[in-house]
């Protein structure tokens, strides 16, 4: 079975194509979000999503979210003992969504598309389908996080639709991409973003908004790990309140004493306003590649929890003029897309007619080294041979000469970016070809690129003067180093003891419990400390229906609590 | 069925404006390959729909002309006036294309878009925000150009207020606008401010904390101005930590301000090393620092430097007073100057529309005969090079007058100094001597030649060296070297010693004088060093590398 899944910074959802419609796969909590969070115990015990979430205020040195930020970069984290990498954290997730998939429909799903942002680079990207491999998923195809709201946004009628812009700020990136659609072409005509922009960014600016306004002493007390989550969770709070009100309280409770700042709207917008301003550069790059006016966009479209904040819608109003459109759901229509895709895929019911059409939404080249007219040398010098938004599948060929005389061989490195100087652009491989040996210039090399619709790239080096041919594909040179490494992690993964599917519920409501016994002080954390040990008790009887009632009973008590409260 | 020709058998429809129609037949084909498995029929698809979709949209425009005019005089707020243009100074920053009017961008007033959107009025009736900032554009202009002038000074301080004033609402305004807007404004004040430099120096840097105008350094895509602007920034940073006790080249710094010449003791106080890489390091990066420092300490160092280097070479071989070896690093870039087209075509790019009307088959031969010598007409110069004679038919029509196609050649024959072998970059050399010797009188059309830009030029050329030149021609015509075409040349070669004696001998000049007007492109004795280089090295061309004649 083929799925789509949304793999989000802060929550990921998984959907499927059935019935000539994407539905989302609710998870064992009834929810169709699920956080991607990941918790572990001493002993190998394993929470992922919601309780992993809820075990942060309480084990925040176990606990981890956001790691799609890390995604192809060589950084891990070590949770009680146990030393992950981003992939292996991604794969835990995407095996909780599968595992879901299997609860809703009884087959265990075999494939998915993934979505990945629009400007995630080939490294990134490669991280993403690893992940899904060791999660025992075959990665069909990653598709472009924006394009895949777009055609949620699009199929919903499947007229003709003027250019129109999807504005994708997620949790931790943020995506911009101009699509087009006509006769059941989804055509992307540009993409832009910011890979490390995203609502987590809007957090720690209003962390850093109320420190100095809390009171000093407890929360320095705190272990700086305990602080920073205590902080950061309330920081999301607070930024949710502030979507409905002008104002809201940032509360935290530390050492049993509430610390409580008053934030209002503006203040917020002002501290985000660097924040905001990083939102105009892409939108420009993109209507620029894509030569399209502002006021040639029929329509703004919004996805991504993070444009939920009307500082951000208001910063949106002024840049286009105009109120955007906020038909599509923001935080689903990412994996209904992927749904699309999948269903397109596996040759679904009315989508025979469809096609997508990309772009490269990066520079692909070479360096190239030069002499300048002073006679010195300048290496490392980015010689595009993709340029960025080019439609793909697309295939390049640039030629190249030998610099020195007798030169014996040329290396060519492959890069991503754009940038003049290759130092700042990412590097995806490198290739090494000999040549024979004559005056300087007299030896010709042509490079070809060929990118393809998966993003994959191959790259060809020829010298015609004695025919010799090398080829790199980057994507497979890099999967045939870790296919080892995939087993060993897969291996790894099915030690953790994640908790059975049937107790899901149990281990997430315990787990906000405790979340709540720490939030709170005095007799209210006494009236969640009995409904704890109750539950507990509960448990310990073994008898589903005890166990049903309790758990009824907690869940009412925990939501009157937060109702209450600003917590 | 009838033969149809590229886009529209592509897209297997007839001749059509009808934008739906293309688009329906493009989704059509597009559903029948597979792209990954036919990638250049993919790419040949896209081509042919983009191109259908343009001449169907030309189809509009000549249709009804006049509708589309009324959008395009709407934006002169952010316009220059009517100063500026005629003032504005040749930057020498554009040195990396070399083609000023590649940059005419610059002259369009960025459009104003009134927010409001739905169909622009051909006056747009402006805000009091957009009247507020017009009003400070103008005041901006009117501090950076003072009296309608360009201006090297520097600001007064009521003018410095004013202008920052007038920034700071331009700024605000650029904040609360819509990105049209916001990014118009963006790019007029970098262009206001790259053509005003080094008045606008006090304002860049505000300008690039609310723009963001260094992020964009080194990108790829950087804008022109801005590459100019954010060089001088950095200049301005680098000046402003250069000061600091700390700084690893202060001294050196402080040092080289010191009027008059550097005595015994501050060559031993100052390490001279540092002294080198500061100056080194202001000439490639931020030449304009230069002027804060003392010329005449500058070159008392440079002085002691080239001495001693002197020195160590004579002793090294030991050959009685002459100067044996000078390696001189050459500036080489030359601009390519592109008749009758912008210089930056891209391969993808639709045809630019070109007018039918032109000189006669007689008149082409005619301009052909002066390039090439009487008996060579279009059809020799079609047999020998085709894509040259396209080329040249071109520069032909363009040109206002008929010394057109010598220019044209002449700019093509020094383009192929990067590929030619010896003997043609022999008879190139020679050729270069004849245009040196004919334009020596004005340091102006030294220049010219020089920068390959020979349509401004009159160059009178003797009745031998005019037969001369078309010989030469003919040969290059006939190696197909002419259609050739480099954007940009450089190297480094050394001057043998023995060239750099009878240089010395030849035009009377002293070692000093000669290597600085080797160095230096602007050194009023370039132009006959120049020669006398291309006369001595062409009087034995055997005897030095292919280097030289190719830097010649």
């Amino acid at each position: 079975m083929l799925v789509g899944i949304d793999l989000g910074t802060t929550n990921s959802a998984v959907a499927l194509w059935r019935d000539g419609a994407p539905q989302l796969v609710p998870n064992a909590l009834g929810r169709e979000l699920t956080p991607s969070a990941v918790s572990l115990a001493k002993g190998g015990e394993t929470w992922v999503g919601q309780a992993a979430l809820d075990r942060m205020a309480t084990h925040p040195s176990d606990t981890v979210t956001s790691f799609k930020r890390m995604m192809g970069t060589a950084s891990t984290v070590t949770l009680a003992g146990t030393t992950l990498t981003p992939e292996d954290l991604s794969a835990m997730v995407l095996r909780s969504l599968a595992d879901d998939v299997e609860a809703a429909t009884g087959e265990r799903p075999s494939e998915a598309v993934i979505t990945v942002p629009a400007y995630f680079n080939e490294r990134q990207r490669r991280a993403t389908r690893r992940a899904g491999e060791i999660a025992g998923l075959e990665v069909r195809r990653l598709i472009n996080e924006p394009t895949a709201a777009a055609l949620a946004f699009g199929l919903a009628d499947k007229g003709d639709r003027e250019p129109f812009l999807v504005f994708d700020l997620g949790g931790g990136t943020f995506d911009v991409s101009i699509v087009e659609m006509f006769e059941g072409i989804v055509e992307v005509r540009a993409s832009a973003g910011d890979n490390r922009l995203g609502g987590d960014d809007f957090d720690e600016v209003l962390v850093r908004l109320v420190e100095p306004l809390l009171p000093a002493g407890a929360l320095d007390r705190l272990p700086a790990d305990r602080r920073r989550a205590l902080m950061t969770l309330a920081a999301e709070r607070t930024r949710r309140a502030l979507t409905t009100s002008e104002e809201a309280d940032f509360t935290v409770v530390a050492d049993d004493t509430p610390l409580t700042a008053r934030v209002t709207a503006d203040g917020f917008e002002e501290a985000a306003s660097g924040l905001l301003k990083r939102l105009r550069d892409p939108v420009i790059r993109a209507l620029r590649d894509s030569h399209i006016d502002v006021k040639g966009l029929s329509d703004i479209v919004l996805v991504g929890g993070a444009t939920r904040m009307p500082v951000v819608r208001k910063a949106l109003t002024r840049m286009f003029g105009r109120f955007p459109n906020s038909t599509v759901h923001p935080d689903h229509a990412v994996a209904l897309g992927a749904a699309i895709q999948a269903g397109l895929l596996s040759g679904g019911d009315g989508l025979e007619e469809i096609r997508i059409t990309d772009v490269a939404p990066f520079t692909l080249g070479v360096n190239t080294s030069t002499r300048d007219a002073h006679g010195r040398f300048h290496d490392d010098i980015f010689a595009p041979i993709i340029e960025r938004n080019t439609p793909v599948p697309v295939s390049r060929m640039e030629r190249f000469c030998t610099l020195g005389d007798n030169q014996r061989q040329v290396t060519f490195a492959i890069y991503q970016g754009e940038a003049r100087d290759v130092k700042k652009n990412v590097k995806l491989g490198e290739l090494t070809v000999p040549v024979p040996p004559k005056p300087a210039g007299e030896v010709g090399v042509e490079v070809r690129f060929t990118y393809d619709t998966s993003g994959l790239l191959d790259v060809d080096v020829n010298v015609p003067l004695t025919g010799l041919t090398r080829n790199l594909v980057v994507v497979d040179e890099e999967d045939r180093r870790s296919k080892k490494d995939i087993a060993e992690s897969r291996k790894r993964l099915e030690k953790l003891k994640v908790h059975p599917r049937d107790e899901a519920e149990n281990v997430a409501l315990l787990a906000r419990a405790e979340r709540a016994y720490e939030g709170f002080t005095g007799p209210l954390r006494d009236v969640i400390g009995q409904g704890l040990t109750d539950f507990q008790g509960a448990l310990d009887k073994q008898d589903p229906r005890i166990i049903a009632d309790a758990r009824d009973g907690l869940t009412r008590l925990l939501d009157e609590i937060d109702m209450q409260s600003p917590l | 069925m009838t033969r149809r020709s590229f886009p529209w058998n592509r897209l297997g429809i007839d001749p059509t404006g009808d934008k739906a129609a293309i688009r329906k037949a493009y989704a059509d084909v597009l559903r029948a390959i597979n792209p990954d498995e036919d990638i250049a029929g993919f790419a040949d698809l896209r081509r042919a729909r983009d191109q259908a979709l343009w001449l169907a949209e030309r189809q509009v425009e000549d249709d009804d002309a006049a509708a589309g005019d009324a959008f395009e005089d709407e934006g002169e707020i952010y316009g220059l006036g009517d100063i500026g243009d005629a003032a504005g100074p040749d930057l020498a920053w554009d040195d990396d294309d070399g083609d000023d009017d590649d940059d005419g961008g610059w002259d369009i007033a960025p459009a104003f878009t009134p927010g409001t959107g739905a169909g622009s009025p051909p006056e747009p009736e402006l805000s009091e925000a957009q009247q507020r900032a017009q009003d400070a554009w103008n005041g901006l202009l009117n501090v950076l150009y003072p009296g309608g002038d360009f201006s090297e000074d520097a600001v007064t301080h009521e003018q410095l207020d004013e202008g920052l004033a007038a920034l700071a609402v331009l700024i605000a305004r650029a904040e609360e606008a819509d990105i049209a807007e916001h990014d118009a404004l963006d790019g007029a004040l970098a262009d206001l401010f790259a053509r005003t430099w080094p008045r606008s120096a006090p304002f860049v840097e505000p300008a690039n904390g609310a723009f963001g105008w260094l992020d964009e350094s080194g990108a790829l895509e950087e804008r022109a101005a801005l590459r100019f602007l954010n060089q001088r920034i950095k200049g301005m940073r680098f000046h402003d930590k250069v000061q600091q006790p700390g700084h690893p080249l202060h001294k050196a710094w402080v040092e080289l301000q010191r009027p008059g010449r550097a005595g015994t003791l501050d060559r031993l106080r100052v390490n001279r090393l540092d002294v080198h890489k500061l100056l080194v390091g202001l000439r490639e990066r931020y030449p304009e620092l230069e002027s804060y420092l003392d010329p005449q300490r500058v070159a008392s160092w440079e002085g002691a430097g080239a001495a001693s280097a002197e020195g160590f070479s004579n002793a090294g071989r030991g050959f009685g007073g002459s100067v044996l070896f000078v390696v001189l690093f050459f500036a080489l870039i030359r601009a390519v100057v592109a008749l009758g087209g912008a210089g930056d075509d891209k391969p993808g790019d639709l045809p630019p529309p070109i007018a039918v009307f032109g000189p006669s088959a007689e008149e082409i031969d005619a301009a052909v005969a002066g390039v090439f010598g009487e008996g060579t007409d279009m059809a020799k110069v079609r047999a020998a090079d085709p894509v040259f004679a396209d080329q040249l038919v071109l520069a032909i029509r363009n040109a206002d007058d008929n010394g057109g196609a010598n220019a044209f050649a002449r700019n093509k024959a020094l383009q192929v100094a990067g590929i030619a072998k010896f003997d043609e970059l022999v008879a190139l050399g020679q050729m270069k001597r004849i245009w040196l010797a004919a334009a020596i009188k004005t340091p102006d059309h030294c220049k010219n030649v020089m920068a390959g830009d020979f349509r401004s030029l009159p160059l009178v050329l003797g009745k031998a060296d005019a037969a001369r030149e078309q010989e030469l021609m003919r040969r290059l015509l006939d190696a197909k070297l002419l259609s050739h075409r480099s954007s940009e040349r450089g190297g480094s070669f050394s001057v043998p010693g023995w060239a750099i004696d009878k240089m010395l001998a030849k035009s009377g000049l002293g070692i000093d004088e000669l290597t600085a007007a080797l160095k230096d492109p602007d050194h009023p004795k370039r132009c006959l060093v120049d020669l006398t280089l291309a006369e001595v090295v062409l009087a034995e061309p055997g005897r030095v590398s292919p280097d030289v004649l190719r830097a010649l």
